[in-house]
């Protein structure tokens, strides 16, 4: 028994692979035997070390690679459609299922980034038109999932659209944040001037009175829309990427 | 009730919402105020570029309402295979460069925000449809 050989015959979940051990012997014959669940990051370390051999069948080279999820294939496994090669799991579903985990990190960093310029004097104005900002972040965050998952095809449309929408809201809740600093900063620096500032911002009742509750409304209503607008931008960045 | 029916009919109640804030200025002014400020987020609501109805502004600009009721008509021809990214980039050329130009050399008039804004929205709708429903008989 010279070589061993992982083969992800099973796959669940990413999380939770049932793997077999491939033994070969001297002769070229090979046996397989059911091997126990291993962590993930020792398959992907091992399937990154092989990866011009089939992800299913291992004792084979690839001819092939899936243009959704970039496995590479053999004859086999391959299947083509519309002249694009792909696996059989994303054949089927045609989309690419991934963890939550894997799109919180874009969509913080998309939803921060388009919040800052959401709150910039004259930057900010690109989101009177149709939420431009918003989209772009939500757009950008799918890309980038799938950019730093290699992945090549489509995600699934409620990934797209909770990718998007979680930048959205990251987005509403920085420019909540940051509207408030801003306001308050500006308060503070011109409070001693000689700029009259309105009874209602000097009112002590100022959150409980009818304008403070409007605010609170307002800022409410902008991050709901900028969920919208951020999950349209996902899903649309999920058709024109694929 | 099928798919498109129901993308339809999500598109058509966010267009109702637009007329009907005007509509609602006079017979239920606490409506339309709730309307101008749920549209405030993502339209700058400037009269001089917006659309009238019955004697008040409309919550969104004539570009804005242009996209709307683009895509409200695209919705209605959207298939579930998108078209080539090239379709978009062209239907959004007119937009861009009337919005853009707008800023630095020119003044639009709102017949032509409304019309860049049409072209825009029938495009991007087709995306949006093929993104949501393409894979739902596969």
């Amino acid at each position: 028994m010279s070589n061993h050989f992982f083969s992800a015959l099973e796959i669940k979940q990413i999380t939770n692979v049932k793997l077999f051990l491939v033994e070969f012997d001297d002769k070229g014959g090979h046996e397989l035997k059911e091997g126990s669940l291993i962590d993930r990051k020792r398959f992907i370390r091992f399937h990154h070390s092989n990866t011009m051999n089939c992800y299913y069948h291992p004792e084979r080279a690839s001819v092939a690679q899936c243009v959704a999820c970039g496995k590479n294939l053999c004859s086999e496994c391959v299947t083509t459609k519309d002249g694009q090669n792909y696996c059989k799991d994303c054949l089927r579903t045609g989309e690419v299922q991934i963890e939550i985990e894997k799109i919180v990190i874009p969509a913080l960093a998309c939803g921060v980034l388009a919040g800052i310029l959401s709150v910039i004097p004259i930057l900010s104005l690109l989101n009177c038109f149709f939420c431009l900002w918003i989209i772009i972040g939500g757009g950008l965050a799918v890309y980038l999932v799938k950019y730093l998952n290699n992945i090549r095809g489509k995600l699934t449309v409620g990934t797209a659209a909770l990718t998007g929408g979680l930048t959205g809201l990251v987005a509403g809740i920085v420019r909540a944040v940051a509207a408030l600093f801003l306001g308050t900063l500006l308060y503070s620096l011109m409070k001693d001037t000689a700029f009259e500032f309105p009874d209602i911002f000097t009112d002590t009742g100022f959150l409980y009175s009818p304008f403070g509750a409007l605010v609170a409304f307002a800022t409410l209503v902008t991050i709901f829309l900028y969920v919208i607008f951020g999950a349209l931008g996902g899903i649309i960045s999920n058709e024109i990427t694929k | 009730m099928k798919s498109r029916s129901k993308f339809v009919a999500a598109i058509g109640v966010w267009c109702l919402l637009i007329v009907l804030t005007p509509l609602l200025v006079e017979r239920a002014p606490l409506g339309s105020v709730f309307l101008y400020l749920f549209f405030s987020p993502i339209c700058h609501q400037i009269p001089e570029r917006s659309f009238f109805f019955f004697g008040h502004q409309l919550p969104v600009c004539a570009r804005c309402t242009g996209i709307y009721f683009g895509a409200l008509l695209g919705s209605f021809f959207a298939q579930k295979k998108a078209p080539p990214r090239l379709f978009l980039i062209a239907a959004l050329i007119p937009l861009v460069l009337d919005g853009g130009t707008q800023l630095f050399f020119r003044e639009s008039i709102n017949v032509l925000r409304l019309g860049t804004g049409l072209l825009a929205g029938f495009a991007a709708i087709f995306y949006v449809y093929a993104g949501l429903f393409n894979s739902e008989n596969e």
